[in-house]
């Protein structure tokens, strides 16, 4: 130990005395530039792991505890329940995220760059701007026993109460069914935006001048290329679904809830000194996370390798009757399958346009027997405030976490690979909210700041730069650099052909980065409350605040307005030209 | 192109290694700094020096301040009288009222920990609408500024006895009064012919209906108060004192809580979603009971049938019912945080959101609903008259079907019950 610490204050001392010489300026402006960015990234990070860790071992003067313990994880072990919270969360975690993988592979497989793929994309395009909790809320109306679905089938007989069936269901399914609902149109956009920068064209003419059809090259070709592209994706989806809060609040079991739900209650219960075993669990829901994230990839790599074995060794009899019928009947099934999901998610949008329009809309009545506009007049009433603020709050939010990324990709570039930095980025989606960012707001107002935007800033940002990053960094890593090198050799500087080049063919990646980002901001509950100090209301403050009310006309007022300026965006996004693969001949 | 990486690779580690000693560093500055804070905090505890001013000096000194209400937002009715209130005290008083919508009072409270872990003193929080177990919290935690009540002009037509104690801890004259509330239930006149009574009635309903009966799961607010309300039913009416003082051995609690126990291990799995789900607080219940999923919902607020009825939240078949032998029944408060840094203008706030005419509006079915904290008798006739115009709406109740309220248990009996209900029906 102590050797190693005296080689390390040698290595400090030398790289000090050299870094003059050897024309390492020490502080030049770029230098502090980056430092500071980086400082204001991982900062946050580390206050909030600090923030988490300390009460995990039994340190909280405020509270009294004032020496390490190991008391946070005896009450967390007492907690009953713990085992079959455990079992929920992986079942709703991983089956949901399964389930949204497995649509992805269905609408590559069958469905994209179809009309029909094309006609679902512009569908879906609601239901990726819809928050979580309002797609949940629309589901639950939807296909609960006094639901819109259940109506309809009772219309034709006289029936004054709903039946009963166990929707949700005590054993996570629901959930799973309602995440994978959630996710797979992201996963979709994450697909799409991974196959334009392919040369799909080129690879699939090849392919059939080699008598292969195009649903065989689909699955030969196309699939393993874009599920690499899309990994650091799912990984979010997963780490999301496993550690999400309010749709489990929904839709899944609240008797024995899932760990994430467990966390929250904890935490907001009225004895403070809950939070210390809130702390352990919540260091265990991100072991879990990390161990799955893990797992998920040992298990992907493991697919991709049989795939391309399979793809080797298998080659299919050309033009074989059979095998086109079944080609052809797998992709009606596919087609069908993903149909019928864009059905159901688009119900249940709309059950929540016609819920926020309704008056009075009381089980049996299939339809609102009174309309009305007032629910939208009250809400809107309160709301001038919180929707300006939440439009710039995401306008800037979204910005600096584009620029930030590209900044990042630029630097791993220029210095080989950042793992360590990149786990950091990481690390605000691992940890549950509530816990990390408890001990941030602690850290941020102990050096002196106040409650306020500064805050909400860089709280959202830590949400929405690992987003804008990982939907960027598969396009970016599968641009042809040969185009920048060519410039490069041309004279041109490396910020013009930054610009000039990369961005500027990647403007569609960027938009579909930044407006994922400004949906992802526009979501954010904990980090505007907690560290806005209530100051900075937004819509989603103020609408969660109402949705916890007894008027689900109003959450469903709530639902819609959170919803429209992530569309406006999305659908601006989409309307950005894609920056085709352009060979080097053609450039 | 190898030196580079090796570069890298040591701008990494020394990345980690600044963030590690940041994380150590950061770990250690709010602990510091909140142990500094208690020490103040103890030394200058004594009668806060604002609240002994004259009240016309408190009101010069409170106007042109800005303050930062934080208060439950889920209800229109609320968040609308709330808004006509700050307009007022925006006209006559010269104060700026910010009502921060919060979904849960616990954020509010955690918020006010991390200040005080933080070292802070000027908060971010004027004004908190609290009662019960949140009150407890801040009030163990020495995060509560006063005592103030009685400096409040309006204090003086308070009703008798309220106020001294919020779910059996003594308030000290650190959360003014603002509401009275009382548990009634409600349930579907379309449905059944006549409301169960009791909790035995609701097991009757429960068994003769499966499934259309339930109540919000424990630890929620509502969730408690349904297991305490059953508890002092089921209790005999001799035995009903010992819930007053603290729970004094396990065997005790064993032995009192027993019936209860029984009544819920016959009741649940007769219960919606045989008792896998329960709704997350009344909110939901309420909306479950609008479509007819359960029949039986129950509510904090006495007019809140009278109006759901006419917002159209509730189907017009809705009726309100409280249990014969009496509901429990508490008061909540605006209290006013150590660390606020607009004590004048808060109190000011205070004082006019207790004057008879803003109790008068709150207690109006058709804007709110809520009981006032006055006593109406004693007020001087002009004020009195804005009570007595009250409108009648259907599905009220009138204060002489709400009787006199059950008293709240000791808070130890909660915790009690909480823990006990969790360890049995949460595996």
């Amino acid at each position: 130990m102590g050797a190693t610490l005296s080689q390390l204050t040698q290595w400090v001392a030398d790289r000090w005395r050299v870094a003059p010489a050897t024309g390492h300026a020490p502080l030049t402006p770029a230098r502090v530039l980056r430092w500071g960015v980086l400082l204001l990234l991982l900062g946050p990070t580390a206050l909030g792991l600090a923030g988490l860790v300390a009460p995990a071992f039994g340190l909280w003067p405020t509270l009294g505890f004032e020496e390490v313990s190991a008391v946070a994880w005896q009450r967390w072990w007492a907690l009953p329940g713990l085992a079959e919270g455990f079992r929920l969360t992986l079942v709703s975690g991983l089956g949901g995220t399964l389930l949204a993988v497995l649509l992805t592979m269905g609408w590559v497989s069958a469905a994209a760059g179809t009309r029909f793929g094309e006609r679902m994309e512009r569908l879906l395009a609601p239901i990726l701007a819809m928050p979580h909790l309002a797609l949940a809320l629309g589901l639950l109306w939807l296909a609960a026993p006094s639901g819109v679905l259940m109506r309809l089938l009772l219309a034709p007989f006289e029936v004054l109460v709903p039946p009963q069936y166990p929707l949700p269901d005590a054993h996570g399914i629901s959930l799973a069914v309602g995440l994978a609902l959630k996710e797979a149109p992201f996963l979709m956009l994450m697909a799409q935006t991974a196959l334009s920068r392919l040369p799909v064209t080129a690879q699939l003419q090849a392919g059939q001048a080699l008598g292969y059809s195009i649903p065989q090259l689909r699955w030969r070709i196309l699939m393993p290329q874009v599920m690499r592209a899309i990994a650091l994706p799912i990984g979010a989806v997963l780490a999301y679904s496993l550690a999400v809060v309010d749709v489990a609040q929904v839709l899944g079991p609240t008797r024995t809830p899932t760990l994430a739900v467990r966390l929250i209650e904890l935490w907001r219960d009225s004895d403070p000194t809950a939070r210390l075993p809130a702390s352990v669990g919540a260091l265990m829901l991100a072991l879990l996370v990390i161990g799955m994230m893990a797992l998920g990839a040992t298990l992907g790599r493991a697919l991709l390798a049989w795939h391309r074995g399979w793809v080797l060794s298998h080659h299919p009899e050309r033009a074989s009757r059979l095998a086109l019928a079944s080609e052809a009947m797998f992709g009606r099934v596919a087609r069908g399958v993903l149909g019928v999901v864009t059905l159901i998610s688009l119900l249940a949008f709309v059950v929540i346009g016609v819920q926020s329009v309704a008056r009075s809309w009381f089980f049996p009545a299939l339809l609102p027997s009174r309309w009305g506009w007032e629910s939208w007049q009250q809400a809107l009433a309160g709301l001038g405030d919180a929707f300006s603020n939440s439009l710039w709050l995401a306008l800037l939010v979204a910005t600096l976490a584009v620029i930030l990324s590209v900044a990042v990709f630029e630097r791993e570039r220029e210095s080989g690979r950042l793992r360590g930095f990149v786990v950091c980025l990481y690390l605000p989606l691992l940890l549950p909210q509530a816990s990390f960012l408890f001990g941030f707001q602690v850290g941020w107002l102990s050096l002196g700041a106040s409650p306020g935007w500064a805050g909400v800033v860089i709280g959202h940002l830590l949400f929405a730069l690992p987003y804008a990053w990982l939907t960027l960094a598969g396009p970016w890593a599968r641009f042809d650099t040969r185009l920048e090198q060519a410039a490069r050799l041309l004279g041109r500087s490396r910020l013009e052909v930054l610009i000039g080049i990369r961005l500027r063919l990647m403007l569609r990646p960027l938009a579909i980065s930044w407006a994922v980002a400004f949906a992802v901001s526009i979501a954010q509950y904990v980090p505007t409350v907690v560290l806005g100090g209530g100051r900075v209301p937004t819509l989603t403050t103020e609408t969660l605040a109402l949705a916890t009310g007894a008027d689900p006309r109003l959450t469903a007022v709530a639902a819609c307005l959170q919803a429209c300026l992530p569309l406006v965006v999305y659908l601006l996004a989409r309307a950005v030209p894609a920056g085709r693969s352009v060979s080097p001949t053609r450039g | 192109m190898k030196t580079n990486h090796l570069a890298g690779r040591r701008r990494a580690l020394a990345l980690m290694g600044g963030s590690l000693v940041l994380l150590a560093g950061v770990s250690a500055s709010p602990w510091a700094a909140s142990l500094a804070y208690a020490a103040d905090a103890q030394a200058g505890r004594a009668t806060p020096e604002l609240a002994s001013l004259e009240w016309q000096v408190i009101a010069e000194h409170a106007r042109g301040q800005r303050i930062d209400f934080h208060a439950w937002g889920g209800s229109e009715a609320t968040n609308a009288y709330l808004r006509s209130q700050a307009k007022t005290a925006a006209a006559r008083h010269g104060i700026e009222v910010r009502h921060v919508k919060i979904a849960d009072t616990a954020e509010s409270v955690s918020t006010l920990l991390a200040e005080k872990a933080a070292g802070r003193r000027d908060g971010s929080i004027d004004v908190i609408w609290i009662n019960g177990e949140n009150f407890r919290a801040l009030k163990q935690a020495e995060l509560v500024w006063g005592p103030f009540v009685e400096r409040l002009p309006n204090s003086d037509y308070l009703l008798e006895e309220i106020g001294a104690r919020d779910f059996g801890l003594a308030t000290d004259g650190l959360e003014a009064p603002w509401g009275r509330a009382q548990l009634i239930f409600m349930y579907d006149t379309a449905l059944l012919e006549s409301p169960p009574r009791s909790m035995q009635a609701l097991l009757e309903v429960a068994r003769e209906h499966p499934g259309r009966v339930t109540y919000p799961q424990p630890p929620s607010f509502h969730g408690t108060t349904f297991l305490k309300q059953a508890l002092i039913e089921l209790m005999p009416v001799e035995q009903r004192e010992v819930l007053a003082s603290p729970v004094a051995s396990d065997a005790q609690f064993a032995e009192v809580t027993a019936p209860l126990w029984d009544y819920l291990d016959a009741l649940h799995p007769l219960m919606w979603a045989q008792g896998e789900r329960q709704p997350a607080g009344a909110e939901e219940q309420m909306k479950l009971l609008a479509q007819r999923s359960v029949w039986i919902a129950l509510t904090f607020v006495p007019q809140e049938v009278a109006n759901a009825r006419q917002e159209g939240r509730l189907p017009p078949t809705i009726e309100p019912y409280i249990h014969d032998g009496g509901t429990l029944g508490n008061v909540h408060y605006l209290a006013i945080p150590a660390s606020a840094p607009h004590k004048a203008a808060a109190l000011v706030w205070i004082n006019q959101l207790m004057s008879a005419e803003a109790q008068a509006a709150k207690a109006d079915p058709s804007r709110w609903g809520d009981d006032t904290v006055l006593d109406v008798a004693r007020l001087p006739p002009q004020e009195r008259a804005a009570f007595e115009a009250l409108p009648q709406l259907p599905g009220s109740m009138s204060p002489e079907a709400l009787g006199t309220p059950l008293s709240e248990p000791h808070p130890s009996w909660t915790d009690a019950l909480e823990a006990e209900w969790a360890r049995r029906y949460r595996n």
